[in-house]
């Protein structure tokens, strides 16, 4: 016999022998499954934004919390204005704005002294343009905080759009565009927005041609919407003085002026976006991205519709997935499935290889329609109800956190007391709202879907797997 | 350095007033503190902070070795939990390479508990797949034989298609009108259609009486008994439970990574729910059963294979290889396909037995409870024998010793890009924190790189990060040169600016605002309880969480001339691997 060939087996019992015995769990008293813990009580509330939000003199708003052990402060400036309110023909501009803000110097300071100054001063700044709204966020040492806070004014209020800057932003704006539509899932889900909001789908020629086209005339409009003084919400944590802070808004940024509506997507969406787009991507991965057009999912629905995401997308969704046994989806790793949600739109979404698109696709359709027609067991509701509250409480896990989530609220016109009352909302929520949900979300004429990967790859799962993207609707495909 | 991700089955719910939103909404135009950073940046706090920051953590070491970290987050309704063991893929053995990788994701299919509805009926029908399985690995068929058999089915229905939408897409009444030209073009197309069809099935009948065949034949009848035998075991067990097991506890985030020291397990809970990760993960550490074993070796294979891997993600890997020649590091953390693929199941298990002990883990959370409490729970849990024999540790093999640059040049579709990687001190070097400083230099907006990058439009971007591991580390300059920019012009103004900062050094100035912008990516870190904890649980694997006072006390004697000195020492020609991707497609 080759006792060679026997070794791992014998290895294996050896180490298993030398595993200890299990737990002796009742000799310890502990108990003998989760489900006999008992917790100590805990009840959560969401935490009031009067608590934190300052009104200044001429209507600045601030969210502030003071920590004395964060050593370090943290800064946000939000604004209402995001990517989906850029013009059709400009894709990129407020990318361009944010970004020749911050290098394209100030009245005060030039390009090149604007960034030594941010380099001196220990700032960490960067900007995150969303759909809907956008963040401009700084991180500094506490000495700093008097010098960084006159600085970021200079930049937000005073910016003077040097031209060569802006010409290298507009570059490096096109060619980042190409570097993050190498990622699927970004372009899956920031096409998806776009469709769903009727401006409809952009490539890198469109973006090229959005972004060569921005001229400092649309810069400082763009600058103007978002970033007046009335338009903004501040976020302002940690190692602070808060006395010392409050007297620097308020020289500094509390402008005053008049608030108007914000600003406006420039396009309608249609319930003729429905359908599937595929879009090419040769990333590893690929992505689809499931919703319906804007409308359909109104705010106000917001507990309804994360109960429906997460019954579709959590356990209910991966047993569809996975429980097949010897189904392909079976053997491969679900990379992510979420939810967005944010006024107005919802869409799940599911990232996977190329070949799998077809599957994974139609039984995430499969088990939206389930939801649509059989209830979930009250244990499964249950924990779908559950896994929401928890992600709400996870925005407030710190008040630095509750600060960022309060002012993003108000930027984004959702009501003061939206969390307040989420949570009371969230418990209220009946199967019969989910089943509404559902079959929205299902109804004629289909879902709107988004599929950013390597059409080959999809055609030839389509073959194999007998499921045709053309039976979950019209099917538009972009070579690029 | 490399991570895998292994598992994010928890969807993540986006409120529309969340803060951060993913990446997906929008992209970042400017340097954002990364958790790599905050983990560096807790080096650097000053004295005052860290005493403030340390009468926040208890800790506790149990007498078989495991180790527990408690930091306090006042009025979070969450805790962060996670487990770190003290293996990555850098303790792979030879030839098993993504043994870590496969390992952390069979522990997922569950315990003898977790998963099961009757353990001993359970047990039988897997020895009995094992035996099937090994029969079935037995009957080997070459992989191009199975390509071939299985590709002309597949031909032969888009052969079927292609007729069959050619002809539907001509009505009658246009069929009638077609001139004869257009009819023999027709006729033409569907008749060399034909020909392919007849082509590959006369294929077919020839490799049908191949042995290989035969062979196939006696696989799939094993295949079906070992089918019959899962469809048995599918009514024993319970699919997911761990994630349920979570979620039925408010668990969101459930995540698993492998990196190449270590291998990470997270969730987040509500802060009453911790007994909940002690319960699940302490059962997780001694008993699990490796359900599923060749199906979830399938998908760790198809991870770790090329096949799928854009050209850009092919040269990554690659460039790793070749920066850490012969050197565990070099492996990517999902491993191999040939290495997973060899695998056994007893291999497995006995891996899981020696590494997932408690004398080879630390546990980490985050949030707010009473300290003693907790701690005293976990140790209720945790306080049992670790596992015997010895613990192989990384190999600290240099490979062949570098006489000079290393290059790379790959191309492909993607996006174009530059990388320099010097060799770097590791996380216990006394030029570690020198590093950190010198890195964060490097970034600075208003300096030499930048400078020669950016302002002179020869890049759309650039990244710089010092990856300290336990072995070694790295330091990777990478640059996104701009279409019109040669991938040499934009190496060579990379490679001269760190020539004239090594000539010349770093100003008093920027060495500060380097130092307050790493302090300032860790205070945004500590505002961040999952950040914390992840950072925390990252340096006690490296050295020792109280690592961090030293570092700190070493960075504040750090001079001008040692960042010098030490950037001499590492970032020389003969220490570079040099990478250039050309891109295709713009």
């Amino acid at each position: 016999m080759n006792l060679i060939r026997l070794i791992p087996g014998i290895a294996a019992l050896a180490a298993l022998a030398a595993v200890p015995v299990p737990a002796g769990a009742q000799d310890r008293g502990l108990p003998q499954a989760p489900e006999s813990i008992e917790p100590s009580p805990f009840s959560w509330q969401c935490p009031a934004p009067e608590s934190l939000r300052r009104v200044f003199p001429k209507g600045l708003v601030a969210y502030m919390s003071q920590d004395k052990t964060a050593s370090a402060v943290s800064f946000r400036i939000f604004t209402g204005r995001g990517s989906l309110h850029d013009p059709k023909a400009k894709p990129g501009l407020m990318h361009t704005t944010c970004a020749s803000m911050i290098s394209g110097g100030t009245s005060m300071w030039s390009p090149s002294h604007l960034a030594r100054q941010i380099d001196l001063l220990g700032v960490v700044l960067a900007v995150d343009v969303h759909p809907l709204h956008t963040v401009i966020s700084a991180e500094f040492p506490p000495e700093n905080t008097r010098k960084v806070l006159f600085l970021i004014a200079d930049i937000i209020f005073s910016p003077t759009f040097d031209s060569n800057a802006v010409e290298a932003e507009k570059a490096r704006i096109t060619q980042g565009f190409v570097r993050m539509a190498a990622d699927a899932e970004w372009t899956a889900c920031m096409n998806h927005e776009r469709i769903a909001f009727g401006l409809g789908p952009v490539d890198f020629a469109s973006w090229a041609s959005g972004v060569g086209s921005v001229e400092r005339k649309d810069l400082k409009q763009c600058h103007t919407q978002a970033f007046s003084a009335p338009a903004i919400v501040l976020s302002i944590s940690g190692d602070i003085d808060e006395k010392g802070v409050m007297d620097i808004l308020e020289y500094k940024f509390d402008m005053g002026g008049q608030k108007d509506k914000g600003p406006e997507i420039d396009a309608q969406p249609s319930p003729q976006d429905a359908g599937v787009r595929l879009l090419r991507s040769k990333s590893r991965a690929a992505c689809a991205a499931v919703g319906r057009v804007a409308q359909s999912f109104p705010a106000d629905r917001q507990p309804a519709l994360d109960v429906f995401g997460t019954l579709v997308s959590g356990p209910r969704g991966r047993a569809a997935a996975f429980g097949k046994a010897g189904s392909r989806a079976a053997r491969l790793p679900m990379r992510t499935l979420g939810i967005e949600a944010a006024r107005g739109i919802m869409y799940l979404r599911v990232v996977c290889p190329s070949s799998d698109i077809p599957l994974r696709l139609r039984e995430l359709i499969d088990a939206a329609r389930r939801l649509a027609s059989e209830e979930p067991a009250a244990r499964e509701f249950e924990t779908a109800r559950k896994t929401v509250e928890s992600h709400v409480q996870s925005l407030f896990a710190t008040r630095s956190l509750a600060c960022d989530a309060f002012a993003s609220l108000e930027v984004l016109r959702l009501p003061a007391g939206f969390y307040s009352s989420y949570l009371a909302r969230l418990g209220s929520v009946t199967f019969e709202e989910v089943r509404a949900v559902a079959s929205a979300f299902v109804a004629e004429p289909g879902p709107m879907i988004t599929i950013a990967g390597d059409p080959d790859s999809i055609a030839d799962a389509e073959i194999e797997s007998g499921i045709k993207l053309s039976d979950l609707g019209k099917v538009t495909s972009r070579k690029e | 350095m490399g991570t895998e991700e292994i598992l994010n089955p928890v969807p993540q719910i986006a409120p529309p007033a969340k803060g951060a939103m993913p990446a997906t909404a929008g992209f970042r135009m400017l340097r954002a503190a990364s958790p790599a950073v905050c983990a560096l940046a807790l080096l650097l706090m000053p004295a005052s902070a860290f005493a403030l920051f340390r009468s926040d953590v208890h800790e506790k070491t149990l007498s078989n070795g495991l180790r527990i970290i408690f930091v306090r987050v006042k009025d979070s309704p969450r805790m962060e939990c996670r487990i770190f063991y003290r293996h990555g893929s850098s303790c792979d053995p030879h030839g098993r390479e993504g043994m870590s990788s496969l390992v952390a994701r069979l522990t997922f299919s569950g315990t003898r508990k977790v998963g099961s509805r009757d353990f001993a009926e359970e047990s039988a029908i897997l020895s009995k797949i094992d035996d099937f399985e090994a029969l079935f690995a037995r009957e080997k068929i070459p992989a191009d034989f199975l390509d071939r058999l299985k590709a002309i089915p597949l031909n032969l229905r888009k052969i079927e298609d292609s007729i069959k939408a050619t002809l539907e897409s001509l009505s009658e009444s246009a069929r009638g009108a077609m001139s004869k030209e257009e009819m023999d073009k027709l006729r033409a197309f569907v008749e060399s259609e034909e020909k392919k069809r007849a082509a590959l099935e006369s294929e077919l009948l020839e490799l049908k009486s191949h042995p290989d065949f035969l062979r196939l034949e006696t696989r799939n009848s094993i295949g079906r008994e070992i089918n019959n035998l899962r469809k048995l075991h599918a009514a024993l067990i319970v699919p997911g439970e761990i994630e349920a097991l979570y979620a039925r506890a408010g668990g969101i985030g459930l995540s698993c990574a492998v990196e190449r020291d270590l291998v990470r397990f997270g969730v987040s809970l509500p802060a009453n729910m911790f007994e909940h990760f002690l319960w699940i993960e302490s059962d997780r550490m001694r008993n699990c059963v490796f359900r599923d074993f060749m199906e979830t070796r399938g998908v760790a294979a198809l991870a770790s294979s090329d096949s799928g891997m854009s050209s850009s993600d092919e040269y990554a890997r690659e460039l790793d290889l070749l920066a850490f020649l012969c050197h565990p590091y070099g492996r990517p953390p999902e491993g191999w396909r040939s290495g997973i693929e060899a695998v056994s199941r007893n291999e497995a298990l006995a891996f899981y037995a020696l590494h997932y002990s408690p004398d080879r883990a630390v546990i980490v959370f985050a949030g707010d409870t009473e300290p003693a409490n907790l701690l005293a729970r976990a140790s209720d849990y945790f306080e049992f024998p670790p596992s015997a024999g010895e613990k192989p540790e990384p190999s600290r093999e240099a490979g062949p010793r570098q006489t000079g640059t290393r290059r790379l040049a790959a191309a492909g579709e993607g996006f174009p890009r530059v990388d320099l990687v010097w060799r770097a001190p590791a996380f216990g070097h006394d030029h570690s924190p020198v590093m950190d400083l010198a890195a964060e230099c490097l970034r600075a907006r208003s300096g030499h790189l930048p400078q020669s990058l950016l302002d002179s439009g020869l890049a759309s971007g650039f990244s710089v990060d010092y990856s300290p591991g336990r072995i070694t580390g790295e330091i990777r300059i990478t640059a996104w040169p701009v279409p019109k920019a040669s991938s040499e012009a934009v190496e060579n103004a990379a490679r001269k600016a760190v020539d004239n900062l090594l000539r010349w050094g770093f100003t008093s100035e920027a060495v500060s605002g380097a130092a307050g912008r790493i302090f300032a990516g860790w205070g945004a870190c500590a505002m961040s309880p999952p950040d914390l904890a992840d950072a925390l649980g990252f340096a006690e694997v490296m050295g020792g969480w109280a690592s961090f006072f030293d570092r700190q006390t070493a960075v504040s004697r750090v001079s001008l001339d040692d960042i010098k000195n030490v950037m001499n020492l590492y970032l020389k020609p003969s220490n570079l691997t040099a990478g250039v991707f050309a891109g295709g497609e713009k």
